[in-house]
């Protein structure tokens, strides 16, 4: 087994360069070293990395908030640039996992396993973030999160890349999280779901609503989105959206056994989220 | 590789395997056997240790990650044949049973006090509530971290 731990982007080229199809790369462990070990996967190498410098850190810049892949849930919550502008994104990480688990886990890792029931997934596609990736050959490119996560655990990385950073457009704008678990701490999502709003004189100018743990990926829920426009927070009417919430799970997973489940605990999910915006 | 760290306050340097995890350096390589596995998925806390001020399953990290950083593990709390306050406390309000989860509960509250030392009741909970205890109810273990939490006040 080889273990390396690169320190700057170039020394990561360089690692990604040699990499081959028993090579991964890890950050915070928390999703990588369960599946390796559900797996049986042995004689495996490890490129970690936590150390690369480039991948660290939140900047703010006049039109993105620029969250690096090594950023763990830990960091977004001590964050106030975070906590005051992301609030979706806040609430992700406040309520993913234990303490031990938001100490290690971290965004890129997050999206990069691209799990369905992703909590930092399907609020990073409500924001319409961009995924920056770096290859061995220290080529660049920016996707849109949609096309990142391309199914069940499956993004467009290909071998010998790697997410750098995370972008998340500024504007204006109001956003929310919610999910249903089976307990109320340390739970994974049953259904999740993250709302962005972009204000404009008190009026929902525009909204993205993304359902999560309804199909392999975060799905759109276009009904929600067009019910919102040009409402303000004070017209919602709860029964409306709950009515809309149930069909828009109807469409995701009209065959699954738990939409039976899931269509009657998407309208408790919306509840909480529209009783809590501001 | 050369593995360099401050382990309970003590620079360490050995050659080992930096894909192995850090519970089985711990206990393997150093013989630090305080640690304990329980769920091996970062589910349970009881392999729970402190890495750079900070809780963290150490089943879940690699050995290798820890290079240049500073561990702390149930072995370190003790200071000079003295145990540490949260110990005492545990010890005192009867939070211990099998045993088995109290070094990662000590670990997770003691890393709780070192970022924040007057914490509230929902801190505290906060803070445990990725361990897991199969004999006390975890009443016992609250209130002795609560107990502890007053006496540094």
């Amino acid at each position: 087994m080889m273990f390396t731990a690169p320190a700057d982007e170039k020394e990561l080229q360089a690692a990604l360069d040699q990499a081959d199809g028993r090579t991964y790369l890890i950050a915070g462990g928390t999703d990588l070293l369960i599946h390796l070990q559900n797996r049986k996967e042995a004689d495996c190498s490890f490129i970690d990395l936590t150390k690369v410098k480039e991948f660290q850190g939140i900047r703010e810049e006049k039109d993105w908030i620029d969250i690096g892949s090594l950023v763990t849930m830990t960091e977004l919550c001590a964050s106030p640039l975070v906590k005051e502008e992301l609030r979706a994104l806040y609430l992700a990480a406040y309520h993913l996992g234990s303490e031990q688990i938001r100490n290690r886990a971290t965004l890129g890792g997050a999206i990069a396993n691209a799990s369905q029931s992703s909590d930092s997934s399907v609020v990073l596609f409500a924001y319409g973030a961009l995924v920056d990736i770096i290859s061995a050959q220290g080529k660049r490119r920016k996707i849109p999160m949609d096309q990142f996560i391309t199914g069940r655990e499956k993004t467009c990385l290909d071998r010998g890349e790697a997410v750098s950073r995370i972008l998340i457009p500024r504007r204006k704008r109001s956003s929310m999280f919610g999910k249903v678990g089976a307990r109320k701490a340390v739970t994974i999502a049953k259904i999740n779901c993250a709302m962005d709003f972009q204000l404009e004189e008190g009026l929902i100018r525009k909204a993205s609503v993304y359902l999560g743990a309804v199909g392999v990926k975060p799905v759109e829920a276009r009904l929600l989105e067009n019910y919102f426009q040009g409402k303000s927070f004070a017209t919602i009417a709860l029964q409306d959206v709950q009515e809309l919430g149930k069909e828009e799970v109807e469409k995701a997973i009209p065959t699954r056994p738990s939409r039976f489940y899931k269509r009657v605990a998407v309208q408790g999910l919306l509840e909480d989220m529209i009783g809590a915006l501001p | 590789m050369k593995l360099k760290a401050v382990i309970n306050g003590t620079a360490v340097e050995r050659e080992t395997d930096g894909s192995k995890r850090l519970i089985d350096f711990l206990r393997e390589d150093l013989g630090l056997t305080g640690t304990k596995e329980g769920c091996s998925e970062g589910e349970c806390g009881a392999c729970t240790v402190i890495l750079n001020g900070e809780a963290v399953p150490s089943c879940l990290v690699l050995a290798g990650q820890i290079q240049g950083g500073e561990v702390l593990t149930i072995e370190g709390l003790e200071k000079n044949g003295e145990l540490d306050l949260l110990q005492k406390k545990f010890i005192a309000h009867g939070a211990i049973q099998c045993g088995f989860c109290t070094p990662g509960f000590l670990m997770s509250a003691k890393a709780l006090f070192m970022k924040n030392p007057h914490p509230s009741s929902e801190e505290i909970r906060r803070a445990i509530e990725g361990n897991i205890c199969r004999c006390t109810g975890y009443i016992k273990i609250v209130e002795a971290i609560e107990d502890a939490a007053k006496e540094m006040e």
